[in-house]
């Protein structure tokens, strides 16, 4: 090899290995500033697990029974003469009183009721003064045990109807997301019992990519 | 310097070549090493904020100060002061409360969702979805280190 080649060889090395590293260092800066400018969804992933493991805790206190999907909240107050008698439905019509209507306490539980009528109707049962929750809206619920047509003291004052929550929460989190560039499908899958809702769950970001089942 | 000869002349461009080479070495080593930095950072803070963010849900604080049904009659003033005082002093703060029905800023008033950046350019956000109430809240933490 004569001095030229050997030259010629070392410097097409050096020229190489020059143009590798100034190659790598503007990759390394735009990686940086993609980076940078660019947020992770793992946080947000694990918010999105998070949320759903708080709610399923915090609905088996806060709802009797998610199949229901309407409560009214009534309070007791005052001189009561048992059994009261309240109206939970006002302007709501229920139907099918007889087999749908349920009573809880303030705690959620179930306490033994009455009904004025089948349709429409309202409820009586052995109170105290304190806060009852009377759901109802269950087509599939069948007549407890202790269900028969009675009357009693008109009594209680309706502090708030309100609607199951199960379907409240999906809307929020693809609301929220979408907004921070995820590509998030959400729906109620099923509801186990001591109302667990099991979610499916499609989350799709640059970093976190998952299609499945949350509870 | 004098070049005498081919050889000489050889030497001198090698030379050059060696010492673009280690211009390149020096070049590259503080950029990457700057850039990982301010993005570690960048992600701490993130960190630090749901963390906040996650502790005041554990204590029951944002159960206490948020209202279960209507979300305008919770107790800002409380979830500002415990939320500020969980942070470093060292980190500025934003504090936002979103839902299906729009943003509200700290102390309850309806605003724009998001960060007016003027003087934030390096603000991180932390997000916490409080879901212990019939339409859940996502609180968002902007946090940005103060110089």
């Amino acid at each position: 090899m004569t001095k030229k080649a050997q030259f010629m060889l070392v410097a097409t090395i050096l020229i190489t290995i020059s143009l590798f590293i100034i190659y790598t260092y503007i990759r390394s800066a735009d990686t940086s500033s993609i980076i940078f400018f660019e947020p992770t969804s793992k946080e947000q992933f694990v918010n999105l697990h998070t949320s759903i493991a708080d709610r399923n805790a915090w609905l088996s206190n806060y709802w009797w029974d998610l199949n229901w999907q309407n409560r009214s909240t009534i309070s007791v107050s005052g001189t009561i003469v048992n059994p009261v008698q309240v109206d939970p439905q006002s302007p709501i019509t229920i139907t099918d009183c007889f087999n749908q209507i349920r009573v809880t306490d303030s705690n959620n539980v179930e306490i033994p009721s009455s009904v004025t009528a089948v349709l429409p109707c309202e409820v009586v049962f052995n109170a105290a003064a304190g806060i009852y929750n009377i759901y109802w809206n269950n087509p599939s619920a069948t007549a407890p045990g202790y269900r028969a047509l009675g009357v009693g003291t008109p009594a209680g004052t309706l502090i708030r109807k309100e609607g199951a929550p199960t379907q409240l929460f999906c809307p929020h989190i693809a609301e929220m997301y979408k907004k921070a560039g995820v590509d998030i499908n959400c729906s109620v899958q099923n509801i186990f019992s001591n109302n667990q809702v099991n979610y499916s769950i499609k989350f799709q970001s640059l970093d976190v990519s998952f299609d499945g089942f949350l509870s | 310097m004098v070049i005498r000869n081919k050889k000489g002349y050889f030497y001198f461009i090698e030379i050059i070549f060696i010492v673009l080479l280690m211009t390149s070495f020096i070049l590259f080593f503080p950029r990457a090493e700057t850039s990982d930095l301010r993005l570690t950072e960048q992600h701490n803070l993130e960190l630090t904020g749901i963390t906040t963010l996650k502790n005041l849900d554990d204590s029951g604080i944002l159960s206490k100060n948020i209202d279960p049904y209507v979300f305008t009659n919770s107790n800002f003033t409380t979830l500002s002061t415990y939320t500020r005082q969980s942070l470093p002093s060292t980190a500025g703060a934003k504090l936002q409360y979103a839902l299906s029905t729009g943003c509200y800023s700290e102390s309850g008033v309806v605003e724009n969702c998001g960060l007016n950046t003027t003087g934030n350019f390096n603000a991180v956000l932390s997000e916490y979805t409080f879901s212990k109430r019939p339409e859940p809240v996502t609180i968002k933490l902007f946090l940005w280190r103060l110089l």
